[in-house]
């Protein structure tokens, strides 16, 4: 990336400017080719939030989406597909137009049966775009399948900020921010060089957590506290549990003083202070929430250590609260 | 995010437990879950032991833990005169969203103390 920080304008006519411009298409050709696409139908964004929108508002006038999205989504359109208590979405009902279904939940991890609904969406005339950005290096995508899908860089270990849209060629797409008409008038604004190629570098290298520490960190689990999301159907790299006895954000605030960075779909997550819309949509109560991401990089000592500290965490937690549920 | 005093009634919460011949309250804040369980002696119109239990986030325990420090050994009527601002401000302030951790403490109090006997 650090060549191309500050680099000439991939739009300008000069030697800089064509040097900038052919890493940029070697890099759309690059992402292209891992995702199985033509490199004419990768459409560069500032990211996975930019690229839903634009998917959203630029393909159909008549969206259907599901209620387990991400917030990029569902601020577009509200979701009116339910899911099941693992957070896995049924079809519902379809009069045309776009369908928008995430392909893993960013919340529990659940897989989203894209291919069968895609498949069907499509023969009945309608076109399909699937929000990939948390399954993208971690499980199939047939890109064929889809008519338009959502990646973000840095979800696959490139730099924040830069992301792609994805959409079948010959397909017309409305832009979201029209201009000087880059992104042959897809998408205007001055390429992210840097983080382009960031993007298409991180892409190339990327390999998937390890199945076999998720299971680990599962099973250790398991007796403690009420794993969320689907058994069987989910991304391999993230686990999450609800914990009886305790609740809010303290079992995330011990562990971060501990070393541990982790998440919770609880109300008072983040600077928010609304509970989780995916747990809810399930029927759980999103309280003593925990969710735990597995990166490429991470050994199974730290696993280990992670579970320990977890079990240490809830136990004092549980000690606080009365709660009478054993560790 | 919060405060040095709130994170050290949080990480070493004092006066965590129970009151076994005290008298007992408990409430939930049904927005976020948050519960707080105080128990409390009081003899000769004084707090003579004061102690508490609670789920939910780092505000919550913190309040309750703190709030238990300010009311021990106290007249009952000066713990009655407790608000939700003084508790925020004994712990340092707190963000503007965890503000109903301090109100969720403040409520348990008034609510056990109003079943002490007089």
């Amino acid at each position: 990336m650090l060549p191309w920080l500050g680099c000439a304008n991939p739009s300008s006519l000069h030697a800089l400017g064509r040097a900038a411009r052919e890493a940029v298409e070697e890099a759309r050709s690059s992402i292209a080719s891992c995702l199985g696409a033509r490199p004419e139908e990768v459409i560069f964004t500032s990211g996975g939030t930019e690229a839903n929108v634009l998917a959203l508002t630029g393909l159909a006038s008549r969206v259907v989406t599901s209620v387990v999205e991400h917030p990029s989504v569902l601020e577009s359109v509200p979701g009116t597909w339910a899911c099941d208590e693992y957070g896995r979405v049924s079809p519902g009902s379809f009069e045309g137009g776009l369908v928008s279904l995430q392909a893993a939940n960013n919340e529990v991890g659940t897989l989203q049966p894209i291919v069968p609904v895609a498949r069907e969406v499509r023969a009945r005339g309608g076109l399909f775009h699937t929000d990939a950005v948390q399954a993208v290096g971690k499980i199939p995508l047939p890109w064929r399948e889809f008519d338009a899908m959502s990646l973000s860089g840095h979800k696959f270990g490139g730099p924040q900020g830069v992301g792609a849209l994805l959409v079948r060629e010959g397909l017309e797409v409305r832009p979201l921010l029209p201009g000087g008409g880059q992104e042959d008038g897809r998408r205007s604004g001055t390429l992210n060089v840097a983080g382009i190629v960031g993007m298409a570098a991180a892409l190339r290298a990327y390999q998937a957590p390890d199945p076999s520490l998720g299971l680990l960190l599962r099973s250790r689990l398991e007796g403690l506290g009420e794993l969320t999301g689907h058994p069987t159907e989910r991304l391999p790299g993230i686990v999450s549990f609800t914990f009886e006895g305790i609740g809010g954000e303290s079992l995330v605030m011990l562990l971060e003083a501990r070393g541990v960075c982790a998440s919770t779909g609880a109300a008072c997550a983040s600077e928010k202070s609304r509970p989780s819309h995916v747990l809810r949509a399930m029927g759980r109560v999103a309280r003593g929430s925990l969710r735990l991401s597995l990166g490429p990089a991470t050994t199974r000592e730290e696993v280990e250590r992670a579970v320990d500290l977890v079990v240490e965490c809830v136990g004092e937690l549980r000690r606080r609260s009365g709660c009478t549920v054993s560790a | 995010m919060y405060s040095e005093r709130v994170m050290d009634h949080f990480e070493h919460p004092r006066n965590l437990g129970d009151v076994p011949e005290g008298v007992r309250a408990r409430c939930v804040n049904p927005a976020c879950g948050d519960e707080a369980e105080l128990s409390v002696l009081v003899r000769d119109g004084v707090v003579e032991d004061i102690r508490f239990r609670a789920v939910g986030c780092v505000a919550a325990l913190a309040a309750c833990s703190i709030l238990t420090e300010m009311v021990r050994s106290q007249p009952v009527e000066r713990a009655r005169e407790i608000t939700v601002e003084t508790v925020i401000e004994e712990l340092g302030g707190l963000p503007r969203n965890k503000r109903h951790g301090a109100a969720l403490a403040v409520e348990t109090l008034k609510k056990v103390l109003d079943g002490t006997p007089a």
